[in-house]
């Protein structure tokens, strides 16, 4: 996925200028950054919810916003945090919704459907709960339906916003690892957006690091050189410490 | 109890209703007189036969319309607003029609007409729902979100209900009794052809509805889910517009605005078979609003006697307690 000259925001106001990069199969990429500064902004217009101002965002070549809702939707599957879905669903039929795209217009499953299901149950531990009801399970278990169903969806791109928001910790590392296995093992391309940024350093292939007026996408460890994640907080709050690759806070009330 | 056999507990349980419905009333026709002349054998008693074909059977017809239209409309409405308080009378669709026929009745005698005929306010009540309807359609093209259009809707239905206010204020008692009998709701006023537009339309709607369970069902994941899904939301959100138009706008436009059976019906479905999923809920409304409205009927024609209460009393005196009721056993709503 190509991103070019790409600028981004809401009605002619622009929150991020100039992106050119490319998002690849079988990487894990994270987007951080300050509250506000665009990453959800980013993320929608990825998936094909917001028109880019300016620049484009291209598949395989193709330009993201000549293809139809039914064709991206076999390319790109999102998991929001909006949390809007009805958790009277049951585990199973949440899950089986990642299949829509393919099925006909009543929505019958086919043999080749329940398999994918059942792989995408079995790969995320979920499978005991499959006849449960959403509002049974726990942040860290729904959060897994929830990416369940993207993987379902069989899309080679993954696009997550936030999904680490409303996790302890424990299910945070989990969370990651669970990605970095569908980007390594299943050659998915993986973009999220987290303030995980400890958690994405350990464990991302590239980040995309937005600040005030420009950005840097790279390694973790090149950006850590180019010492671009002391300036993603004000330095008299937050300071990054190369060393041990973490954040650590100022004492500000001595 | 399997899904199934829920379905088939439904059904019989419609067609004993329906052929009590036809037994009771002012006069008594014999259980098994009823069902033997549904199934094709002439009765002995002529009279009988006259009463139940050409008043009983077609207001019978009519009860289960009119209970399976506004059942799926409300269902259609709760899943697009998301909002288990939305019924079809939220798009203000009901209030267009009531506008219409108040001003037909009330605003008739400015032009020295004393007397408007069934005919007419069938009519008036089309017309005002329809015009209703094509503005909120056409909103519906500009608005973004579903939420500004619910708003929208409540108050279109507000400044009809203010205008329907004034006139009843400066009309004669005698149109306001008009009025008001219409609203009450009554079933046995519906001529053939009026039974044969309602029951077109329905059929149609019901075929064409098929068409938006998928949708439906990736609704209830939100609508920015629903498009990553590959569902057009857009379009989804005008057909579920259109076709709760033309459900409310028909069944209103020939019995008055029946309050609550929509509203209710989709939740007692959802308690009962345990679902959200369309696939389920949506014969299920049908079947549900169909069955129910019989049973009002039934009593509303109250046996044995000749009087003939308000349809639209009975269905809230008897749908709220069962909906109350199931709420506090089961103290979780599905929505």
């Amino acid at each position: 996925m190509k991103l070019e000259n790409l600028h981004i925001g809401y009605n002619n106001n622009i929150v991020v200028r100039n992106l050119n990069l490319e998002f690849k199969l079988g990487h894990l990429h994270t987007i951080v950054g300050i509250n506000g500064i665009g990453k959800s902004t980013l993320i929608k217009t990825i998936c094909g919810e917001l028109q880019s101002i300016e620049g484009s965002i291209s598949i395989e070549g193709e330009f993201i916003k000549n293809i139809s809702y039914k064709e991206l939707a076999k390319q790109i599957s999102v998991v929001h945090t909006s949390r809007e879905e009805n958790k009277f669903l049951s585990v199973y039929e949440l899950v089986q919704m990642g299949r829509y795209p393919y099925l006909n217009w009543i929505g019958k499953l086919t043999e080749n459907d329940k398999q994918i299901i059942d792989e995408a149950l079995a790969l995320f531990e979920i499978t005991e709960f499959k006849n449960q009801k959403c509002f049974e399970l726990s942040d860290g278990q729904y959060q897994k339906v929830l990416i369940a169903r993207a993987f379902a969806q069989n899309t080679p791109y993954i696009i997550l916003d936030e999904p680490s928001t409303h996790l302890d910790l424990h299910h945070k590392i989990n969370l990651f690892k669970i990605l970095s296995n569908l980007a390594h093992n299943y050659q998915k391309c993986i973009v999220l957006s987290t303030h995980e940024i400890e958690r994405a350093i350990e464990l991302s292939d590239q980040i995309l690091v937005l600040l005030k007026d420009e950005h840097y996408f790279d390694t973790p460890q090149s950006l850590i050189d180019k010492e671009v994640f002391q300036r993603i907080f004000p330095s008299e709050m937050v300071n990054f410490n190369p060393h041990s690759k973490s954040f650590v806070s100022n004492d500000i009330y001595p | 109890m399997s899904k199934s056999q829920k379905f088939t507990i439904l059904s019989l349980l419609t067609i004993v209703a329906l052929i009590l419905n036809l037994s009771l009333g002012s006069v008594e026709i014999p259980f098994w007189d009823s069902f033997k002349s549904l199934l094709g054998t002439p009765l002995e008693n002529k009279s009988l036969e006259y009463i139940l074909w050409s008043y009983r059977f077609p207001k019978a017809i009519t009860a289960q319309f009119i209970g399976a239209s506004l059942a799926l409309s409300g269902l259609l409405m709760q899943t697009l607003f998301r909002n288990p308080l939305a019924g079809p009378f939220v798009l203000g669709i009901s209030s267009g029609a009531s506008l219409g026929v108040a001003l037909l009745i009330m605003g008739a005698s400015l032009f020295g007409i004393s007397h408007v005929s069934t005919l007419v306010t069938t009519l008036g009540a089309s017309i005002g729902s329809l015009l209703v309807l094509s503005l909120v359609g056409t909103i519906a093209l500009r608005v973004k979100d579903s939420m500004s259009l619910l708003i929208i809707g409540i108050m279109f239905g507000s400044i009809t209900a203010a205008v329907v206010s004034v006139l009843s204020f400066l009309s004669s008692k005698e149109e306001l009794q008009q009025f008001i009998y219409w609203s009450l709701g009554n079933l046995g006023a519906v001529d053939s052809t009026a039974l044969s537009i309602l029951v077109g339309i329905s059929i149609l709607s019901f075929i064409v509805g098929l068409t938006l369970i998928k949708p439906l069902n990736a609704l209830l994941l939100g609508e920015s889910n629903a498009r990553n899904l590959g569902v057009s939301v857009k379009n989804s959100r005008i057909l579920i517009i259109v076709i709760t138009g033309l459900l409310t706008g028909s069944s209103t436009t020939i019995v008055g605005p029946i309050a609550f059976l929509g509203l209710a019906i989709p939740h007692l479905c959802r308690l009962w078979f345990n679902t959200v999923d369309h696939k389920i809920l949506y014969p299920a409304s049908l079947i549900s609003g169909a069955l129910f409205m019989l049973i009002c009927d039934t009593i509303s024609q109250l046996p044995y006697s000749s009087t003939v209460l308000p349809i639209n009393a009975i269905t809230s005196i008897i749908g709220a307690p069962i909906v109350i009721w199931l709420l506090i056993r089961k103290k979780k709503m599905q929505f």
